[in-house]
């Protein structure tokens, strides 16, 4: 796997690109703005995935959230994992606005765990949904009074926050400690409450993340 | 028939005749006060001078109604700042609005005194000298007719006499009242507000000085936030990257020992928190630490200068703690100064005094460094004076080039 750093903290540079190196992930370029960053991946680079400081110059507001915007329509097909310092939701929300393939959504203080957090890098990269379980939080918070998601019993919508994080039924199963054929049923059930058709396939998943984060639109 | 009937307005009188006998003096003074401006191109001392004269005048003038109305009318006029050199003391008197009122009210008062004079003394002389020939016109009789009033036939004389007393009686003392009501009002309007303007002046002034308040506790707050997120965030973060990776070589069995192993990565960890560590003293630096609540100003000052490189003899010589809120800020304003002594001062001694009684606490700092400091290029010094603006506190520097750097603070304490 060969990935982009943008990150304006040089430290934080060089300690994260020797992690991600030891876990065999390969850094192609560690950058320090979101210029560069667009500069990098113009010259053809070939990556699987980005990882994007939210906060970078000139202003140390949102440079990151837009220039993954710019990336999500110009390389659809490259996965794009924010960093970021707090659970800024609408940052996620825009984010997820354009679909939840390859997206992923971290907060920075989760990235010591490195096997959690290589393991969402290679979910984005291939084309998953890694969502900081806070910032899901969050965004249930906001989805849980109206919408379809109403209709959802409370074990739902948490098989369906572990979703959203990126989880498959194996990895859901474990988190809330319930066997997967039990996991498989709420899937099952969560498809249908959100009429989300047999036909889509794996589809469903995503539809059905897309849904839950949208919720609060509905 | 009571109104009428009241005693004679002695007091009234009183106040009317010293107004009187004011009024050319304050004119006197003002002209001499106008003549000295152009003296000043030689020295604004008689200028100074006759300015006081005419304001002790002033002061005179309005303390008369106190006789009758229990309160002087107004304010003392303010004086010029005793730190201004003589013509900018000059010139902040000239453009001080209750100043400039001081000559108008004299010119007024001048014509005011005319008229009272002449009303005065021809409502008291008239009815004497009516009095007086009727009382001569009686026991001389009225052969010969020479006599004042003496063309009259007795009936006559009587009816005058009886219109005169009833003026006296009633008349007079009703002009009295009405002029001296006359000039309470003249006095109060033109001096009276100067209690007004100064409010406004004062309003004003707080206004500012809480905008800039609010705006400099908000550039403190987001300067707070990005050094805490640039720095101390951001090494934290590597810290857990870094324990991150020993955790997973010591699940690995340390696969890599020797340089690039877990013990080099644990070292370069504990950098990592130490120098967080640092970083979030530095930054806590210019908030309210701990000791200085305890301690006090000297204790958590001294604290202070003995993390700085150059020697610092503080003295601090305070009658009382000042209230929490000036603490900080001189507590604030201090280690700011020392600290651009530490960045500019190439390591010369400096030295903080921190004195003052209940009104005025001063703090000075100073060092022999090189000098050359300017409030309009250090953004250091610049958010020192914002801030002290909110207590009404001011600040003071002077930094020749060559040195030494003094840079006084005040902070009044009401």
């Amino acid at each position: 796997m060969r990935v982009v750093l943008a990150e304006d903290s040089g430290l934080l540079r060089e300690v994260l690109t020797g992690a991600l190196v030891e876990r065999g992930i390969e850094v192609a370029a560690a950058v320090g703005d979101a210029e560069q960053l667009l500069r990098f991946l113009d010259r053809g680079a070939e990556v699987d995935a980005v990882i994007i400081d939210v906060r970078m110059p000139p202003t140390f507001t949102d440079e990151g959230v837009r220039a993954a915007l710019v990336i999500r329509q110009r390389w659809p097909r490259l996965g794009v994992l924010i960093l970021s310092q707090y659970v800024e939701e609408r940052y996620a929300a825009e984010l997820l606005a354009s679909g939840a393939h390859g997206v992923g959504y971290l907060l920075k203080d989760k990235v010591g765990d490195l096997a959690e957090f290589s393991d969402a890098l290679a979910r984005v990269a291939s084309g998953g949904t890694a969502l900081d379980p806070d910032v899901v939080g969050q965004l249930v918070v906001r989805s849980r009074r109206q919408g379809p998601l109403a209709r959802l019993t409370p074990r739902e919508r948490d098989v369906l926050s572990a979703m959203a994080e990126g989880r498959s039924n194996a990895g859901i199963a474990a988190k809330l400690v319930v066997g997967e054929g039990a996991v498989e049923k709420h899937v099952t059930s969560i498809f249908a409450k959100l009429d989300l058709n047999e036909a889509d396939g794996q589809h469903r998943r995503v539809q059905a993340v897309l849904t839950f984060l949208r919720g609060d639109s509905a | 028939m009571r109104r009428l009937l009241r005693p004679f307005p002695w007091a009234q009188l009183g106040l009317l005749c010293l107004g009187i006998v004011l009024a050319p003096l304050q004119a006197i003074a003002l002209a001499l006060t106008g003549l000295a401006v152009p003296l000043a191109v030689l020295s604004p001392r008689p200028f100074l001078f006759l300015a006081e004269g005419l304001a002790a005048l002033c002061a005179l003038d309005r303390t008369r109604f106190l006789v009758l109305h229990g309160r002087a009318v107004g304010q003392p006029l303010p004086g010029a700042p005793r730190d201004l050199d003589g013509r900018d003391q000059m010139a902040w008197l000239l453009a001080h609005p209750a100043h400039q009122r001081v000559a108008s009210y004299t010119i007024v008062r001048l014509g005011l005194a005319a008229i009272q004079t002449l009303a005065l003394t021809v409502t008291l002389t008239f009815p004497l000298v009516v009095l007086a020939s009727a009382a001569a016109g009686f026991s001389l009789g009225y052969e010969p007719r020479g006599v004042f009033l003496g063309f009259f036939d007795p009936v006559l004389a009587l009816l005058l006499v009886a219109v005169t007393v009833t003026l006296l009686l009633f008349g007079v003392p009703a002009l009295v009242r009405g002029l001296a009501w006359v000039d309470h009002r003249i006095t109060t309007t033109l001096l009276g507000s100067a209690e007004t303007d100064e409010l406004e002046r004062r309003v004003g002034e707080l206004v500012s000085a809480r905008e800039r308040t609010v705006s400099a506790a908000d550039d403190e707050r987001s300067r707070l936030e990005r050094d805490l997120h640039d720095g101390a965030q951001q090494r934290l973060i590597a810290l857990s990257v870094l324990l991150g990776q020993v955790e997973g070589r010591l699940a690995a069995g340390d696969p890599a020992p020797g340089d690039g192993g877990a013990l080099a990565l644990v070292r370069r960890a504990r950098d990592e928190a130490s120098g967080t560590i640092d970083e979030l003293r530095t930054l806590t630096r210019g908030l309210r630490p701990p000791i200085l609540e305890a301690r006090g100003l000297d204790a958590a000052l001294s604290a202070v200068a003995a993390r700085l490189p150059m020697p610092v003899d503080i003295r601090i010589d305070l009658p009382r703690r000042p209230d929490p809120a000036r603490e900080a800020m001189l507590y604030f304003a201090v280690t700011e100064l020392l600290t651009n002594v530490a960045k500019h001062a190439q390591g010369a001694p400096a030295s903080v005094e921190v004195y003052g009684d209940g009104a005025l606490i001063r703090a000075i700092v100073a060092d022999a460094g090189p000098g050359g400091a300017d409030v309009a290029r250090g953004t250091g010094l610049r958010g020192i004076a914002t801030r002290l603006a909110g207590v009404d506190g001011r600040l003071f520097l002077s930094s020749p080039v060559g040195g030494p750097t003094v840079i006084t603070v005040e902070v009044p304490c009401a």
